[in-house]
């Protein structure tokens, strides 16, 4: 069943990393419906907030990859529904 | 005091402990090339024929050694000719560290001459890369790539450095690899749940199948396998990269998986009620239709790689860790056991395959000589003990079904990408990792000539190799397929080869052609030896197929042991 995710990850921010994540996404045919980068003040992260259509087993595939990345710092997941998620982004 | 960072490179090298590496010069890494000319005498360079080459030699030196492999290229196509052996390296989980020169850094993103964004086009096939434009970055980001390369499931990773880089001057400080990995394999204490979970299902077992994967070798795990094996009386099976993780001839060891792997093993996966699966990731070739595949089966699965757990079949229990770690872990769980009746169904299949395909292949009587009775009888003749290093096709199969290996980590093969040309340099690197090792390659007559140029390194280094080429004046496999499921359309596979022996001596390497079946025996004792490379040009028949073998895409319990589909 294809749900639509919400992934967080707080990365280095560094050349290629954004490139890193859309190259393990694009592998497994998921299209980018959202993104929003920002760097994070006083620190050498960047925080990704990205959605996408994907299976549940698909994304897991994917979350473990993107985990696995050396510039990766912490990731998180969440199932959302698309009104939600553009509530948000309206109010923000 | 500073150094250039073409010096930094290479004392980072030095200081990462590589004595050897693989290469070919250019342009944007002359610097670098210039910096090795001072430490010739701690750091050997092979000059390889094509930049392919270097890399499958690296993963040669690598996978013989357990040491990260070096290999080094200049920018664009000396980088992009890497890209096929740095994906067989992510496939087959090999250290290697390719280093890269790139146009200065004020002509990045100009299309100069020789500039390919080479960090772009590896990053989906390297574990990490990255590009380095100022020298004080070499020391740590080398360091860096080390770590990263080695720690964890291994792989590839490239570093790309700018001319400039290498021509500007750093501090010369004593070169510290200090970089630490992120620990990505849990803690055991959090797996105890887990141990005694499976441990109930191994002590319960009437069925149970134990797989062996390439991470029983790179974990060094083959005491531990062995030891649960022999504990519970279970059969054992490998796959292709696990050939030689245990010695052949223990009696529990009952063949390989996959496509064209041994009968039994394949055919009584879908009778097991248990499976354990050891540094392995079920892989298509194995597994054949996952939806098919082991229903009856609990799956425990060993594995360092969390992306491979549950990615194409589901564990029941998942040990997402070093196999070393995790046998020792679960082998205080394991009660001694015993499945007789099990064993004895193994050995029934084992019957039916030697009936059916082995007798006929090994003793055929008259016709041109058979793939199998020549690696059978190169197994004889060098009583299982040689480094055997095949190439992708029909030869690769046959060879991993007939040589007995009994000796640990002897087998070196091109698995999950399956590249053609691999074979010869991956032998280069094998005989130059271990030269008092008696190495073998197994090549084609398709695969030879991809890579056929890197004879003249076996030349120039005055290398010891026995190359056996199994000519059939076809690429094999391909026209296998043409003729059982293509109904004999045999579309650009046959080949009209050049003398190979010729070619051989042109090289300075002996060289002999064998047809007869009563000539075999003596030629490949005199291959093997001869004092020196040698090659056996050896003429076998065309029209061979491999069986067994399971249809792409169908179950293993579909696996054929002939063309008519009679299983």
């Amino acid at each position: 069943m294809i749900n639509y995710y919400s992934i967080s990850a707080t990365v280095e921010n560094n050349l290629r990393v954004l490139q890193r994540i859309t190259c393990i996404l694009s592998r497994h045919c998921l299209n980018i419906e959202t993104l929003n980068v920002n760097s994070i003040v006083k620190t050498p992260y960047s925080r990704i907030v990205l959605t996408v259509y994907a299976e549940e087993k698909t994304l897991e595939i994917v979350r473990k990859k993107l985990r696995g990345l050396v510039e990766l710092f912490e990731i998180s997941v969440n199932k959302v529904s698309v009104e939600e998620h553009h509530e948000h982004y309206a109010i923000c | 005091m500073t150094i250039t960072g073409a010096q930094a490179i290479v004392k980072a090298l030095i200081g990462e402990g590589v004595d050897l590496l693989f290469g070919y010069p250019g342009g944007a890494i002359m610097p670098t090339y210039d910096a090795l000319y001072d430490v010739a005498d701690k750091l050997r360079h092979i000059l390889v024929r094509h930049e392919q080459g270097a890399v499958h030699a690296a993963e040669g030196y690598a996978r013989i050694t357990g040491k990260v492999g070096v290999c080094i290229a200049t920018s664009g196509p000396g980088a992009t000719n890497l890209i096929t052996g740095i994906t067989d390296a992510l496939l087959d989980s090999i250290p290697l560290v390719c280093i890269t020169g790139q146009v200065p850094s004020q002509l990045l993103g100009t299309d100069a001459f020789q500039e390919a964004d080479i960090v772009g086009m590896t990053l989906p096939i390297t574990k990490w890369n990255t590009l380095v434009t100022e020298a004080e970055q070499i020391p740590q980001v080398i360091a860096k790539a080390f770590a990263i390369a080695r720690s964890g499931r291994p792989g590839p990773v490239l570093v790309d450095i700018t001319k400039d880089a290498q021509v500007a001057s750093l501090p010369d400080v004593p070169y510290k690899p200090d970089y630490v990995p992120a620990l990505r394999d849990s803690e055991i204490a959090s797996y105890r749940d887990a141990m005694l979970q499976a441990g109930d299902l191994i002590n319960k077992a009437k069925k149970p199948l134990l797989l062996i994967g390439h991470g029983v070798i790179l974990a060094k795990a083959q005491q531990q396998v062995v030891e649960l094996a022999q504990r519970a009386q279970i059969p054992m099976a490998c796959t292709l990269l696990g050939l030689s993780a245990v010695d052949m001839a223990h009696p529990l060891y009952h063949g390989m998986l996959g496509m064209h792997g041994n009968y039994a093993v394949n055919k009584l996966t879908n009778d097991a009620d248990l499976i354990i699966a050891v540094g392995m990731r079920f892989d298509d070739r194995v597994t054949g239709d996952v939806n098919t595949y082991a229903k009856d089966a609990a799956i425990i699965h060993i594995e360092i790689d969390p992306t491979q757990i549950n990615k194409n079949i589901e564990a029941d229990v998942a040990l997402q860790m070093d196999a070393k770690r995790a046998l020792n872990a679960l082998l205080p769980y394991v009660k001694p056991n015993e499945h007789k009746a099990w064993l004895a169904q193994m050995d029934v299949c084992h019957r039916m395959e030697f009936d059916q395909v082995k007798k006929a292949e090994l003793q055929p009587g008259d016709g041109q000589l058979h793939m199998a009775e020549v690696m059978h009888c190169l197994s004889d003749i060098t009583a299982g003990n040689a480094v055997v290093i095949t190439d992708v096709g029909q030869h690769q199969m046959v060879a991993a079904r007939y040589y007995q290996f009994r000796q640990f980590n002897h087998f070196i093969t091109s698995g999950g990408l399956g590249t053609m040309g691999f074979g010869l340099p991956a032998a280069i690197g094998a005989a130059l990792a271990n030269p008092e090792a008696l190495v073998v390659a197994i090549i084609g007559d398709g695969g030879f000539q991809m890579s056929i140029q890197e004879l003249a390194v076996i030349q120039q280094e005055n290398l010891n190799i026995k190359i056996i080429l199994l000519n059939n004046n076809y690429l094999g496999m391909v026209r296998q397929w043409q003729e059982l499921f293509f109904d004999q359309r045999y579309s650009c596979t046959a080949l009209k080869n050049p003398d190979f022996v010729t070619i051989a001596n042109g090289y300075g390497i002996k060289a002999q052609k064998v047809d007869a079946r009563k000539h075999l025996s003596e030629t490949i004792t005199a291959c093997v030896n001869h004092a020196g490379s040698y090659l056996l040009d050896v003429r076998v028949e065309q029209q061979e197929n491999v069986f067994p073998m399971i249809p792409a895409g169908g179950s293993v319990s579909d696996i054929r042991l002939c063309a008519q589909g009679a299983s």
